[in-house]
């Protein structure tokens, strides 16, 4: 991995700091690829033989206190929260400098930034660190700052160990490429990610859709404004809103693409069915609303239900196996969606395969196997949504 | 028309924590073996750290013709590099056996 994050908001770092984000980051591979695997094998061969499993929640019943359970669990949580650690060393290291840049590159922005200092948080969001992510996207520290967003996008960029694009934007490109194909019609002139946490995701979007205006919404004040001043610094024109998923910022029939990745399983079903009411009221007839997301447990093998339910359980992420226990078809259609126009997609890393490769994908049937979803060196990114009629 | 708030504040008076709120799961029987196996990687990531500085320092002065064996083995640091490695040493010493403080912890502020 490259410790440097290749825009103007690169923290000033110590080489013990990059030597150790590189140490973690490594690790991190270790875990997800070499000891994945050899959790698999231990249950396909000691657990597996003649039990039939219905789900993940029996496959993680019996694999509950095996050795490579346990070790994995203990060294994939430890890695994680050396992710965060190593980072926020380096962000404390850095915070008067952080904060000039931050404004520096705010003051000339092309793009927007709106915060809403009434914002009210959920009970769900602030009742613990998500991602095991200290300070979870707040940072909990006082006064206007960007902390949180300097921790999560060099956490990231550890996290992610290399497999995730450029600036870790590969779910953007992907999705945004995908919609591209999809629909070659749609010719989007306002477009929303709700959940941008630091944009890293969103200005794929506008990168794709030039002449759209492109929008990152989220609930963080210190994401959205380094979300801001990172893609400043990039030079890429997008506006940034603090806003709750469930009262989207625009009128009806506005928007021609609603976005999110890998955010609907933070949240209640509840809350993700009031999410999507409001995307199906803000779109306009024609628009298309799509989630990036984990596949749903119906669609995979016990086993890969079980691997991918693990965050539910060890990783602060409570609502995760929830979400993914509902069928997506209906929760697009019972926000008023035609079941027809339902569409997903199992698609390879846009940055990764040419784009024959990646059209090919996205045309074909959603594909389910081990690696759809799973955090690996061969990963498939996993998308549904519907487009208004 | 871009809508940039025309000022922006900042007041950080103090540094992030590494506390998470909610704590994290243990694995093991006793939550003291995963405590254990954090310090254990810890340790690993300041060894690693040590390796590439060294790697990385032995092949800067090889490259340069600059590495005599024995006169570094003979070297004694000045007393302003010797109170840094000092610090060092107790920031390594923290790293190390604080990791795992969160297996167990229950959500608090």
């Amino acid at each position: 991995m490259d410790s440097k994050l290749g825009h103007g908001l690169d923290l000033v770092k110590t080489q013990d700091q990059i030597y150790k984000e590189k140490f973690v980051s490594s690790l991190r591979a270790y875990v997800l690829n070499d000891l994945a695997s050899d959790m698999r094998q231990d249950f396909e061969k000691n657990v597996a033989g003649e039990n039939d499993f219905s789900d993940g929640f029996e496959v993680h019943k019996a694999m509950k206190g095996r050795e490579i359970f346990s070790r994995y669990g203990s060294i994939r949580c430890a890695a994680q929260e050396m992710v965060w650690g190593s980072v926020i060393d380096e962000v404390n290291d850095n915070i008067e400098y952080l904060e000039a840049q931050v404004k520096s590159y705010s003051n000339q922005a092309e793009g927007s930034l709106v915060l809403d200092p009434d914002f009210e948080f959920p009970k769900y969001y602030t009742s613990l660190d998500v991602h095991l992510m200290p300070g979870n996207y707040e940072g909990r520290v006082k006064g206007a700052n960007s902390l949180a967003g300097a921790v999560y996008d060099n956490g990231f960029n550890v996290f992610a160990f290399g497999a995730m694009g450029k600036q870790f934007n590969d779910i953007g490109m992907s999705m945004a490429n995908c919609v591209r194909l999809k629909f070659p019609d749609l010719l989007p002139e306002v477009i929303v990610d709700v959940g941008c946490t630091i944009g890293h995701n969103t200005l794929p979007w506008k990168e794709t859709f030039p002449s759209a205006e492109v929008y990152g919404l989220d609930l963080a004040g210190p994401c959205l404004r380094y979300a801001h001043a990172r893609a400043e610094a990039m030079n890429i024109k997008a506006h940034f809103r603090q806003a709750s998923a469930q009262e989207l910022p625009f009128d009806d029939e506005s928007v021609d693409i609603v976005f999110s990745s890998m955010f609907l399983h933070e949240m209640p079903v509840k809350e993700i069915r009031k999410f999507m009411d409001e995307a199906f009221r803000v779109l306009k007839k024609g628009g298309v609303m799509f989630h990036m997301e984990l596949p749903p447990n119906a669609s995979l093998t016990p086993y890969d239900a079980f691997y991918l339910d693990w965050d539910s359980y060890y990783n602060n992420e409570p609502f995760y196996k929830t979400f993914r226990d509902l069928g997506y078809r209906d929760l697009c259609s019972t926000a008023g969606f035609q079941e027809k126009s339902f569409f997903e997609s199992v698609m390879p890393r846009f940055t990764y395969v040419s784009e024959d490769v990646f059209e090919a994908a996205v045309s074909a049937d959603a594909l389910f196997d081990e690696n759809t979803g799973r955090l690996s060196d061969g990963i498939q990114w996993y998308g549904f949504g519907s487009r208004k009629d | 028309m871009a809508l940039v708030p025309e000022k922006i504040e900042v007041n950080v008076s103090e540094l992030i924590s590494k506390k998470v709120k909610g704590g994290r799961k243990f694995f093991f029987e006793q939550a003291e073996t995963d405590m254990l196996l954090s310090m254990l990687l810890s340790l690993m990531a300041e060894h690693s750290i040590v390796k590439d500085r060294l790697v990385k320092l032995e092949s800067f002065l090889s490259d340069k013709g600059l590495l005599d064996d024995e006169e570094l083995a003979s070297f004694t640091p000045n007393n302003e590099t010797s109170t840094a490695m000092d610090i060092e040493r107790m920031k390594m010493i923290n790293n190390i056996l604080e990791s795992g403080n969160n297996i167990g912890n229950k959500a608090e502020d």
